[in-house]
């Protein structure tokens, strides 16, 4: 196990331990059980217990992993590509545009986005596959399946 | 008996059979690109089954599912890739054919072999199915309740990965099943005074993001495929594969039926199956230092029993609503979405339908040898589709996915959501099955749990006082410590 991995599995707890925090507070107020009733906070009460209980374990698994194998460093497998970011940084803005303009319209600049970063390098083909794949979905989805996209 | 086959006959329609053949051929298709899994398949093509009636969505959803696991074995034979994890182990021989010069002869081998294990799984579904259906009928809240934490515990048990990372993402996945109103109080729980989550959030969206979306940005870092052997598939290959299933007739049947049985316990899959029935070909071999070279038991075995998990998966999904790995997870999840969920009674309620699953099985295995072996230059040709191209149009199909089943953009926010976490999951090593099984189990198992209380007027002791549900949680804690017991000595071993 190397640094990067104890540190992400350690921040990745203390992301859960604070969900489990949170889910327990926010049941806190959905009612409590009068005998033979059903409270609607008593299963997320339990989940949250247990997930709490789960991080903090693996808060200590990785710890006493860390003292018996000692230091090791990482590598570069460790990084996100750049490809992947980009990517999802195109799939964010996409879904911001869609929730401007709809889901249709942004459709070609995200194919075409894609396209360029993951190193397509024809331009008729991408202006070619953006457009033709924009087409294809509106005729499949909106035409054919009823599904209105605009 | 006659009305049952009538009305099996009323839902066998000629167009959920097209349904059934175009599942097929878009299971392949997918199924065949490495990196594209039968999980992805699945929930693309859910949503596209929204506006289609039961049957036709429910065969086309089995045709993808089917199609899917034999489609990974064209790219693990041709170009060293597993296009499905299930085909994981027909590469070792399966390549090594190729290399020979006898690619074409190894995919029909993987096709008459899937094809044969599909019907062994068929065959096990139709008589074990209804035995499991009567006994089912004997369950009640607290039960069920055992049952699906049993099914949750075997999920979590059996993974790959880390046991306690999977632990967290099964409670990960029952933390998300809570937001929405409670369906015994009507408290609304989670929805943050919106109103689209009052009905939970959209199960196409979180499997769309889990198993799709994250795959698009994990692929979109790996851009490469394998080196392509070319190969060919005619008549006379079809007549080799066939002696070679007739030389190895006994082998196939044992491979079929251990793939059953392995489809049957939820958690290992066609992965486990295929690997179990490899490593049983090879010790039972007479020529076992032929294996990794070449050889045609090789292919067979792990392809029959990878395809005979897809019957023996469907045995718990339709008699006790448990699915037996994340692909019949997201078969349970469509049966819901179109207003069937299977289960204990599913047998008596439903029997129609579950007839209609039995008869499209095998309507649909037929189709997959079919297809496989008349369109392999098609399949073959797919394997050409650069992912430059490919991984955006995926992501431009899980969008609108997401956006098809409620017509909402907090679907494709969720969606993308789920995406980016599904890909964390992976970088961190938290599997996201055990998230999607608990996420679609947990609304059930909390209500099963809250039922079986109201009974016992607020009495744990019932989930003990009741054998059947004693005997489950017995068993869901003896594959938990089994598994911690079985880590901490490879750790040792390590």
């Amino acid at each position: 196990m190397n640094n990067s991995a104890k540190i992400k599995d350690i921040i990745s707890a203390l992301v859960f331990m604070a969900l489990s925090v949170f889910v327990y507070v926010e049941a806190m107020d959905f009612g409590n059980a009068a005998a033979g009733t059903s409270d609607s906070g008593i299963f997320p009460k339990a989940v949250a217990c247990i997930l709490f209980f789960l991080s903090v374990l693996l808060i200590v698994r990785t710890i006493v992993k860390s003292k018996v194998e000692g230091k090791h460093e990482s590598g570069n497998k460790d990084k996100i590509p750049k490809n992947s970011i980009f990517i999802l940084l195109f799939t964010v803005l996409y879904t911001a545009a869609s929730a401007i303009v709809g889901i249709l319209i942004p459709i070609p600049f995200f194919v075409c986005g894609c396209l360029l970063v993951l190193g397509y390098r024809k331009p008729l083909g991408v202006a070619l596959i953006s457009i033709l794949s924009t087409l294809i979905v509106y005729a499949g989805f909106d035409l054919l399946l009823g599904i209105p996209l605009i | 008996m006659d009305s049952l086959f009538q009305e099996v006959m009323q839902l066998l329609t000629f167009e959920s059979i097209l349904f059934a053949a175009l599942g097929v051929f878009i299971g392949i298709v997918i199924g065949a690109l490495p990196g594209l899994s039968v999980n992805l398949a699945l929930s693309l093509m859910i949503p596209i089954t929204y506006a289609m009636n039961f049957n036709g969505a429910i065969m086309m959803l089995l045709g993808v599912f089917v199609g899917g696991v034999y489609g990974g074995s064209i790219s693990a034979i041709l170009i060293s890739t597993p296009g499905t994890p299930a085909a994981a182990a027909t590469v070792l021989d399966g390549y090594a054919m190729a290399q020979n010069g006898k690619g074409g002869t190894a995919l029909a081998i993987a096709t008459v072999g899937s094809f044969f294990g599909g019907m062994i799984g068929v065959i096990a579904l139709i008589f074990v199915a209804p035995l499991l259906g009567r006994f089912g009928l004997k369950f009640g809240s607290a039960e069920v309740f055992s049952l699906m934490f049993f099914g949750i515990s075997v999920v979590v048990s059996l993974s790959e990965q880390d046991m306690l990372k999977s632990l967290i993402a099964a409670v990960i996945g029952l933390i998300l099943g809570l937001v929405g109103v409670d369906v015994l109080t009507g408290v609304t729980r989670f929805t943050f005074g919106n109103m689209h989550l009052y009905s939970g959030i959209s199960s196409v969206a979180l499997m769309i993001g889990l198993f799709a979306m994250s795959v698009m940005f994990q692929e979109s870092g790996q851009m490469t495929y394998g080196s392509k052997v070319a190969a060919k598939l005619g008549l006379a290959e079809v007549k080799e594969a066939l002696l070679v299933l007739k030389r190895n007739l006994f082998l196939a049947i044992r491979s079929g039926l251990l793939g059953t049985f392995i489809g049957v316990v939820p958690g290992p899959g066609s992965t486990a199956a295929a690997f179990v029935a490899y490593n049983d070909a090879k010790t039972s071999s007479k020529n076992p230092e032929g294996f990794g070279k070449g050889d045609e038991s090789g292919v067979l075995a792990p392809e029959t029993a990878n395809n005979g998990v897809n019957g023996g998966a469907l045995i718990p999904l339709l008699t006790l609503g448990i699915p037996g790995d994340t692909g019949t997870a997201l078969l349970l999840g469509a049966f819901i979405l179109h207003g069937m969920t299977p289960g204990p009674l599913f047998f008596t309620e439903h029997t129609d339908i579950v007839y209609f699953v039995f008869a499209g099985m095998v309507i649909i295995f037929l189709m997959q040898v079919i297809m496989g072996l008349s369109l392999a230059k098609i399949f073959i040709k797919v394997l050409e589709v650069p992912k430059t191209v490919l991984i955006p149009l995926v992501i431009v199909l899980c969008f609108i996915g997401a956006y098809a089943a409620n017509d909402s953009i907090l679907d494709v926010i969720i969606m993308v959501v789920a995406g980016i976490i599904g890909y964390a999951f992976k970088r961190l090593g938290y599997p996201p099955a055990p998230l999607i099984l608990s996420f679609i189990l947990g609304p059930g198992l909390e209500e099963e749990f809250r039922r079986a209380l109201i009974i016992s007027k607020g009495s744990y002791s019932i989930f003990f006082n009741h054998p059947i549900s004693c005997v489950l949680l017995i068993c869901a804690v003896i594959s938990l410590v089994i598994s911690i017991v079985r880590r901490i000595k490879s750790n040792n071993k390590a």
